[in-house]
């Protein structure tokens, strides 16, 4: 146990960053130097961390005389703390000066920032001493630790009970919710060349969130994929205030800053935001994004619950992912032709006029943009089999098998793919469905006719398109 | 105590520090162990050269044993909305209790810092918390200007 009279512990939801922290040191010939802080993170009962990006003077004065004092606030009570610092050393990397990184790095990418931004270093100091600054308020009964690992016990409880894929995503983010109160959600799975992110699911959003996608390494929920670290924002409208600060320095000077704010899938006025890489085996699987329309309300006081839930989401979603719920293979396709039905078309009404276009492999029904990518290939792929031999019944399996798609050996994304046509199908009501009817077996629903028109590349896109 | 030379302080610098600005002031002791406060109300001399400011005194705060021995402080102003700012370093000439000038000063410019602090999600009648209940009045003569707004120009001579 440390002797500090207020436990750093006890303080962790002001080590955020939510309000920013003046931090005070002075020069040798006695001259005093304060400045405002991005981040002061906890590091452990003695020490924490300091982002070093801008402050030159801080440098200089923390080399001639380690001692400096920081002042941090409770985002909740606006309570101030005081902590007398002595300075230890710098660290370039490792650990601690990653996990500050990919914080500032995702703002830093969010908000269009770059280099600007950069974090040059961290400052390791030792706390001499803390206190609550003027009348201490009746300190909140800490959470109990029963209580966070309870609510873990139900989140993992309830996820495991899950049959199958499309329900463990819709019951987690649900989960998160109930149990958490993290009431916006939207978990992304990588693609099969780990470069891209795409959305299967959201929960607390108007619009439905599947089939958004992310470039991996491009903000908050880029670099928190790229970097595998959890990313924490505390504070977005702090982070927008302090690009147009620093977009304004760099112009003075002539410069320019290179990037562009990239637009987050979620709230248009969200106040917080955390991202979880889904990570297994060191390969990524996913993320889980979060966000809020509350200030502070992710930071380091909850990373490691994000990490925890990340954890289990990215092994739970893997296994049903993997689990071949295929139906019996006593020949397929004649299984599948017992499903067959001649497309009927209903009198008076138009055929739908569906468009696959090779480039991208998107689809467009009666001029709508639908889906594209992998889940495009496969709906085109259906819908050929429905307009050549009138099937509707078809298995996972044959999907699974089949070249034409270019699915990667192994295909656990198969059911993430499945999942975001499914829901991409179900919100654009165009009169096309798909949905399982039982494990690993689904139907396809026209309405009507469908008139299909296939738009082939030869150009450029379709070199890509067949390298994939 | 000795002072070094008064500068004049720019009237942009001087239109800035009358906003809603949050101030912080910092002072040392003879280890140079730094002290932390929040500030209030600034007034600038009229000839530029001094400003005058409401210091946090909270229970066991070092900051006034500090200045009446050894006079050194450094205050920051910065713009909660824009994250413009401006450090200000110099000598403390007088340290007191506050007038009835210097808390009407005060209190107007809290109000100025709460419309401040309500545009970046801090409810007014919350910022109020950021308040001490004992401010000594403090006069300081600026020696040195800088500019705090983060970014590549931070730390540059300002004036």
């Amino acid at each position: 146990m440390s002797d500090l009279a207020v436990p750093l512990e006890s303080i962790r939801a002001c080590l955020q960053g939510v309000i920013p922290s003046p931090l005070a040191t002075c020069a040798a010939d006695g001259t005093p130097n304060v400045t405002y802080l991005s981040i002061v993170q906890y590091v452990d009962r003695e020490r924490v961390a300091l982002s070093r990006q801008f402050f030159n003077k801080t440098r200089a004065n923390l080399d001639a005389n380690p001692r400096a004092q920081v002042r941090v606030v409770d985002p909740e009570t606006l309570q101030d703390f005081v902590l007398d610092l002595s300075y230890l050393h710098t660290e370039t990397e490792g650990p601690v000066f990653e996990r500050m990184r990919a914080n500032l790095d995702a703002v830093a990418s969010q908000t269009g920032m770059g280099e600007a931004f950069r974090l040059r270093g961290v400052d390791v100091c030792r706390v001499t001493r803390s206190a609550a600054v003027g009348p201490a308020p009746a300190a909140p009964a800490p959470q109990p630790e029963d209580r966070a690992i309870a609510r873990l016990d139900d989140f993992v409880r309830r996820v495991s009970q899950c049959p199958d894929y499309d329900d463990a995503t819709r019951v987690a983010l649900q989960a998160l919710d109930d149990l958490f109160g993290f009431s916006h959600a939207i978990l992304l799975v990588a693609d099969e060349r780990g470069d891209r992110l795409f959305a299967v699911g959201g929960n607390g959003y108007p619009a439905p969130s599947a089939g958004a996608e992310i470039a991996v390494g491009e903000g908050i929920i880029g670099i928190a994929a790229q970097r595998r670290e959890v990313v924490c924002v505390p504070n977005l409208a702090r982070s927008r205030a302090m690009r147009a600060a620093v977009r304004e320095s760099v112009e003075d000077r002539g410069g320019r800053l290179p990037g562009r704010e990239i637009p987050l899938p979620g709230l248009a006025d969200a106040q917080s935001a955390a991202a979880v890489p889904l990570i297994l085996r060191g390969r990524l699987t996913g993320a889980l994004y979060l966000e809020s329309d509350r200030p502070g309300r992710f930071g380091g006081h909850n990373e490691r619950l994000l990490r925890i839930v990340g954890g289990h989401l990215a092994t739970a979603l893997a296994l049903l992912a993997a689990e071949r719920h295929d139906a019996p293979d006593a020949g397929a396709p004649a299984a599948a032709a017992a499903g067959a039905s001649e497309p009927s078309a209903v009198p008076g009404t138009a055929p739908l006029a569906v468009t696959y276009y090779q480039a991208d492999d998107s689809v467009f029904v009666d001029g709508e943009y639908l889906v594209k990518g992998v889940p495009g290939r496969i709906l085109w792929r259906l819908l050929g089999e429905h307009a050549r031999h009138g099937r509707t019944a078809f298995t996972n399996r044959e999907l699974r098998l089949d070249e034409s798609l270019g699915l990667p050996a192994g295909a656990d994304n198969l059911e993430a793919r499945l999942l975001v046509l499914r829901r991409r199908l179900d919100a654009a009501g165009c009169g096309i469905g798909l949905r399982r009817t039982g494990r690993g077996r689904l139907e396809l629903a026209v309405e009507g006719a469908a008139q299909l028109t296939e738009v082939p590349t030869t150009g450029p896109m379709r070199a890509a398109h067949e390298s994939r | 105590m000795t002072t070094p030379p008064a500068l004049r302080l720019d009237p942009h610098v001087v239109a800035f520090l009358a906003r809603g600005v949050a101030i912080v002031a910092a002072t040392r002791d003879a280890d140079l162990q730094p002290e932390i406060t929040r500030a209030w109300g600034p007034a600038v001399a009229q000839d530029g050269a001094a400003v005058t400011l409401c210091l946090g005194d909270p229970p066991g705060a070092r900051t006034r044993a500090n200045l009446e021995r050894n006079g050194a402080i450094a205050a920051t102003f910065s713009l909660p909305t824009t994250y413009r700012g401006v450090q200000l370093k110099g000598t403390a000439t007088a340290v007191g209790e506050p007038t009835e000038t210097d808390l009407e000063r005060m209190r107007e410019h809290v109000a100025a810092f709460a419309d401040e602090v309500a545009q970046v999600g801090i409810a007014p009648g919350r910022a109020m918390r950021f308040l001490d209940d004992r401010v000594l009045a403090v006069t300081f003569t600026v020696a040195e200007v800088y500019d705090q707004t983060p970014g590549p120009r931070a730390g540059a001579v300002l004036g």
